[in-house]
């Protein structure tokens, strides 16, 4: 933002009369920037590089490091592979009841994050069968949920293990993916896709090779904006999936554990291996974003 | 070409993510979902420190893994609700507010003492402001942080500043000054202000004052207002004998209480001795074998311990306590059996009443009704020993008052025994007809329905007829807590069926 700000007011430079109003639009937009810089330079001045290099000592915030960042790899890959379909599908057709089913796809952006994780901690908790209980062990019987079926006929446990990890990332960060997909394929003219159908190619066809490549881009933003969206998530991670250490504690949630337990020296040294982590993926996804445009 | 990065993509993406999958979930380590014991144990995130440590011992001492899942209290509550209890196996909240609030959703089962909580006034390092009693935070310049009144510290401070009557004036101040009386959140947010020096002196819990690095003022008030810190076993834990095992260690006075100790909390003055799997000496008067027989199988099961039973006359189990073979619990036919030895337990408790009753052969031949009617010749009376055994003492005083004792003595037709059971067992032995009457308790008859096809039983109005058993545990017992446990358990009300059943009067009534 910067930036363009920056090279905008270089070109129009010459033209007399206009520096107050840039002024004014330098000044607003420093506003932000300096509170952004100075909360960042706070929590560095804060800490020492003693203390976040013993954070990164700690065996448990190894592994909230690494389950942060694989969770959110696999939570921005898979949102992507149901935004592309949804994003396409709403951009390309119209159909009754369009309007309701774009606000309804909105929801997880609108909702606090709270009642995203409450609401899947119910569904997987809701009684399925009223009469028949499952049998846990001679002593305990409880009703057939989602959970139970999942635990007890395919030994996938979810409420409380890494899987409501990445489902709670991907309700959020799904419905920012589908939001930016379709805004990349509404900015695709659908005329070459239509040349290309007039040309013998059906429907995938024209799709798998018109307007895939085209899309890349708008498919690495979406990614990465999914990734963000997922590193930095955690009121529903808390509810659905708890903060177990060594099994389902992301970096959000260590911050939040040693703040409680009142070490908030060790809350701000993860934090800011938080914040340095995701500048780096997305320098990295710039960059690449960048390079692919050249290609 | 540009075909081809697009598929690139596609199946790339998939890779990625099933590699990915494969790195988090590592199906050849083979441990995740493995059906080795791990127990989940939700703590509060005050606590985490603590229980990390306890948790490290005992998988150090016993290979057995526990997941400590950490937030605050009241969240790690619903989360609980939630799933119905269904998940997890423990659970250790910041105040026993919580632990009473799953009790009625039943959800909870067992609860044990993990130690107490102390308020402090917390101060930064040197008292700058020189702070040391309750007045001293009406000074000008000292500003006040406290914890939300509605829970935990903050509740406690209220408590007891209101019975101090400085509460009002706080909450007066707090409106005209705010800057002089802030209220915060949770007791880790009153200590991190006083760290930081936005408040002069917060109340907070001793542990955390300390964790924190503040300087701790004690005061007597607070002390006595302590609040319980209680761990409380799920009741849907689908292991819970691992469960209560791992809690036994937790709350030891030789394990998991040092732990809590060092990181500042007030420990429980008189935790059990960690024993892996104690075996519990319990004295109790034979008469009560068959209320007593399931229960100790329940609890053996349920805690993974053993007892060490001695059932025995009453006279004979007192001899042994005053000779120094002191149980951990005792059981005793009747309170007179319990104050000579009264000093080495704590205070009793009365379980049930038993009363002493007339057994005549079937059809009654010797047409008895009351006491008076003993005294016939040739009549063969059966009694309980006068000095060895509760009932034959009983027994014997009840007939002394109306001279009885004397002439069945010196008809020469009178036995004693030195148990109930050894004396009904005699009465009913198929071919000795050696007895035509005894004296006994109820229960000795009635705990085996099939008795009464062979004989009848003639209730006795007399006030030397009740009998009392009172339950007491050793002052200096090693798993007093265990005892309080198995004390539970002996009173429920299914094992109050089984002593009603057996023929007692049930006593005990819970709060």
């Amino acid at each position: 933002m910067k930036v363009s700000g920056q090279r905008t007011q270089s070109k129009v430079f010459k033209v007399g009369g206009d520096t107050p109003f840039y002024a004014t639009l330098i000044f607003l937009g420093m506003i932000f920037i300096i509170l952004l810089l100075g909360m960042l330079l706070a929590l560095i001045f804060s800490t020492t590089p003693g203390k976040i290099w013993q954070a990164l000592q700690s065996e448990n915030i190894q592994y909230s490091i690494k389950l942060s960042l694989v969770s959110c790899t696999i939570t921005a890959i898979l949102s992507l592979w149901v935004a592309v379909p949804i994003g396409y599908l709403m951009s390309r057709f119209q159909f009754r009841g369009k309007n309701i089913l774009d606000a309804f796809l909105d929801i997880p952006i609108v909702l606090p994050p709270l009642v995203v994780g409450l609401g899947l901690l119910v569904m997987f908790h809701f009684p399925l069968w009223w009469d028949q209980p499952v049998m846990i062990s001679e002593a305990t019987a409880e009703p057939w949920t989602l959970e139970a079926l999942l635990r007890e006929k395919l030994n996938f446990p979810v409420t409380f293990s890494v899987p409501s990890v990445i489902l709670a990332q991907f309700m959020v960060a799904c419905a920012f993916a589908i939001r930016t997909m379709r805004n990349t394929f509404d900015q695709i003219s659908p005329r070459t896709e239509e040349v290309a159908l007039t040309l013998g190619c059906n429907r995938s066809k024209a799709f798998y090779k018109i307007v895939l490549p085209e899309s890349l881009r708008g498919m690495l933003t979406a990614a990465t904006l999914a990734w963000s969206r997922a590193l930095g998530e955690f009121g529903p991670i808390l509810i659905f999936s708890s903060a177990t250490r060594m099994r389902t504690e992301v970096l959000p949630t260590t911050i939040f554990l040693e703040f409680s337990v009142g070490d908030s020296e060790a809350a701000v040294a993860v934090s800011l291996i938080l914040v340095g982590a995701a500048i780096f993926v997305l320098i990295l996804t710039r960059h690449l974003g960048n390079s692919k445009q050249m290609v | 070409m540009v075909n081809n990065k697009a598929s690139l993509y596609v199946f790339g993406s998939l890779v990625v993510m099933v590699l990915l999958i494969l790195l988090l979930w590592k199906p050849w380590e083979d441990e995740g979902i493995s059906n080795e014991t791990s127990l989940q144990i939700y703590c509060a995130a005050g606590m985490r420190r603590a229980v990390d440590e306890v948790v490290a011992n005992y998988k150090k001492e016993y290979g057995v893994k526990v997941t400590v899942d950490s937030g605050p209290s009241g969240e790690l509550l619903s989360r609980i609700k939630q799933v119905k209890g269904s998940l997890g196996d423990l659970y250790l909240p910041a105040d026993s507010w919580y632990v009473d609030k799953l009790h009625e959703e039943g959800l909870a089962a067992e609860n044990l003492s993990v130690g107490f909580f102390e308020a402090v006034m917390a101060v930064p390092k040197g008292n700058p402001k020189n702070i040391h009693s309750l007045n001293d935070l009406f000074k000008e310049d000292v500003s006040v942080g406290f914890g939300n009144p509605q829970a935990s510290v903050g509740r406690t401070a209220k408590k007891v500043l209101e019975v101090k009557g400085l509460w009002k004036k706080f909450e007066d101040l707090s409106k005209v000054f705010p800057s002089k009386v802030t209220f915060l959140g949770t007791v880790t947010e009153v200590a991190l202000h006083v760290k930081k020096k936005t408040v002069d002196v917060g109340i907070v819990w001793k542990a955390t004052a300390l964790q924190n690095g503040l300087e701790v003022i004690e005061l007597e008030v607070f002390k006595k207002e302590r609040q319980p810190i209680e761990l409380t076993l799920l009741k849907k834990s689908k292991q819970s004998t691992a469960a209560l095992q791992f809690a036994r260690y937790l709350t030891a006075r030789n394990r998991g209480v040092l732990s809590f100790e060092k990181h500042h909390f007030q420990a429980i003055e008189d935790g059990d001795v960690w024993v892996e799997r104690p075996v519990l000496k319990l004295m109790y008067g034979s008469m009560l074998t068959p209320g007593l027989r399931q229960a100790i199988d329940k609890f053996k099961l349920r805690e993974g311990v053993d007892f060490d039973e001695i059932p025995n006359g009453c006279g004979i189990l007192v001899a042994q306590i005053k000779n120094g073979i002191v149980p951990e619990a005792y059981v005793a036919c009747d309170d007179s059996f319990m104050n000579d030895v009264q000093d080495i337990f704590d205070s009793r408790v009365n379980l049930t009443n038993n009363f002493l009753v007339i057994v005549v052969r079937k059809g009654n031949p010797w047409r008895i009704k009351t006491l008076k009617d003993l005294k016939q010749d040739r009549l063969r009376v059966g009694l309980g020993h006068g000095i060895n055994s509760a009932m034959g003492s009983l027994t014997k005083k009840m007939l002394e008052k109306y001279g009885i004792y004397e002439s069945l003595k010196q008809g020469g037709h009178m036995r004693e025994f030195d148990s109930g059971h050894m004396l009904v067992n005699t009465f009913l032995a198929p071919k000795a007809a050696a007895m035509d009457v005894m004296i006994v308790y109820r229960s000795n008859v009635m705990s085996n329905p099939s008795n009464l096809e062979k004989c009848e039983v003639i209730e006795l109005n007399e006030a030397e007829a009740v009998a009392t058993q009172p339950y007491a545990i050793a002052k200096k017992g090693n798993h007093k807590h265990l005892m309080k446990r198995f004390f539970d358990v002996v009173t429920s009300q299914e094992n109050s069926e089984i002593f009603k059943e057996a023929g007692f009067v049930w006593r005990h009534n819970k709060k």
